[in-house]
């Protein structure tokens, strides 16, 4: 290794470097506009190729350093350039399939057959699946694929409210809420740009998407705002 | 004193007694069936009805399981003991109550009742 190269003076990488930066930002303002988790990984992707070049580039191009230093540090940066990756693939594995398989095999009670999930699953295609929570209170929320309603809930509601629960928890699915709000978790805990406290996750947007999607199914917004006043009674 | 006599209100209230009579004996009933049996008799909410059984379930009074139906799910309650066994138990834990608050005056109150009854 050449330890009077400076990368600072290499006109290609920096290039790369300003490129990757404008592109960084571009995601960063597409994934607060759009709340879409591909812009979450395109952003980090390209965070992290200036991050390579800066790394690698100083730390075997300190000339500054060159009698206080024994060796060159290029190890430690690869180290934490090659687990970047598979650090936030790790982060995002546990959160899409480790935990909702957890949950499920801990907490969920049984798997419900249920006629509006069948055709959801039809018509987009999709496997999700309904089940029991064996718990009083009426609670209803998804993760990943699995929709999760409590014997509360059914109890508490009718059958047009719990399909309007439903459709509330399949509008998430559609609009891929869990994996969106996953991917600003890992957001906030590996871009810089977030500190700034300019990625903060519209969850109130994701309920919004969800309440419409059930409108649109049911034609109607009563059973849903019925089924939101019982449980707020309860 | 004021906090020991409190105690003893908390064993059955009038609706959970109530709710307890439709399940003796030996019956499996959901939520929506105890409470169509009940409201003839007294104005009452199902979710009322669906809290006062969580709460004998929690008193471990009541048993329940769930079934997955229709599309949806249930709980059924059954009794874990008979009346006459709920009755004994209730005394057991009752009398156990009053000896452990007030000792000798307990114990010796049940000596001159029970010399009473004697006579």
């Amino acid at each position: 290794m050449d330890y009077n190269y400076s990368f600072l003076t290499d006109i290609s990488v920096l290039t790369v470097i300003a490129t990757s930066l404008v592109l960084a930002f571009y995601t960063f303002y597409e994934w607060k506009t759009k709340r879409n988790y591909f812009f979450v990984y395109a952003h980090l992707l390209f965070l992290l190729i200036p991050f390579v070049l800066f790394a690698t580039g100083v730390n075997c191009a300190m000339s500054i350093l060159q009698g206080l230093v024994q060796f060159c540090s290029l190890a430690i940066s690869k180290i934490i350039i090659y687990s970047s990756p598979f650090v936030i693939f790790s982060a995002f594995a546990t959160g899409y399939f480790v935990i909702p398989l957890i949950y499920v095999k801990r907490f969920a009670k049984k798997e419900i057959k249920n006629g509006i999930v069948s055709n959801f699953n039809k018509i987009n295609k999709a496997n999700v699946k309904l089940f029991a929570l064996d718990n009083s209170n009426p609670v209803a929320f998804t993760i990943a694929k699995n929709i999760f309603v409590s014997v509360g809930m059914f109890e508490l509601l009718d059958a047009k409210e719990i399909e309007a629960v439903i459709l509330h928890e399949l509008g998430h699915i559609k609009h891929k809420t869990s994996l969106n709000r996953l991917s600003a978790s890992i957001m906030k805990f590996a871009s810089p740009l977030s500190y700034f406290g300019l990625s903060d996750y519209c969850k109130a947007c994701d309920e919004k998407e969800a309440d419409n999607f059930a409108i649109s199914i049911q034609k109607n917004r009563k059973y849903l705002n019925k089924a939101r006043k019982k449980v707020r009674r309860y | 004193m004021r906090d020991k006599i409190a105690d003893f209100d908390s064993l059955l209230s009038p609706l959970e007694k109530d709710i307890l009579d439709k399940l003796w004996p030996d019956k499996k009933l959901r939520v929506r069936e105890i409470y169509d049996k009940l409201k003839t008799k007294r104005k009452l909410a199902l979710s009322s009805v669906a809290v006062l059984l969580d709460r004998l379930h929690s008193k471990k009074i009541v048993d329940r399981k769930v079934e997955v139906a229709r599309g949806g799910a249930r709980y059924i309650y059954s009794p874990k003991k008979n009346k006459e066994g709920f009755e004994e138990s209730v005394v057991e834990k009752t009398v156990n109550k009053l000896i452990q608050n007030f000792g000798e005056t307990a114990t010796a109150y049940f000596e001159e009742r029970f010399a009473k009854k004697r006579k």
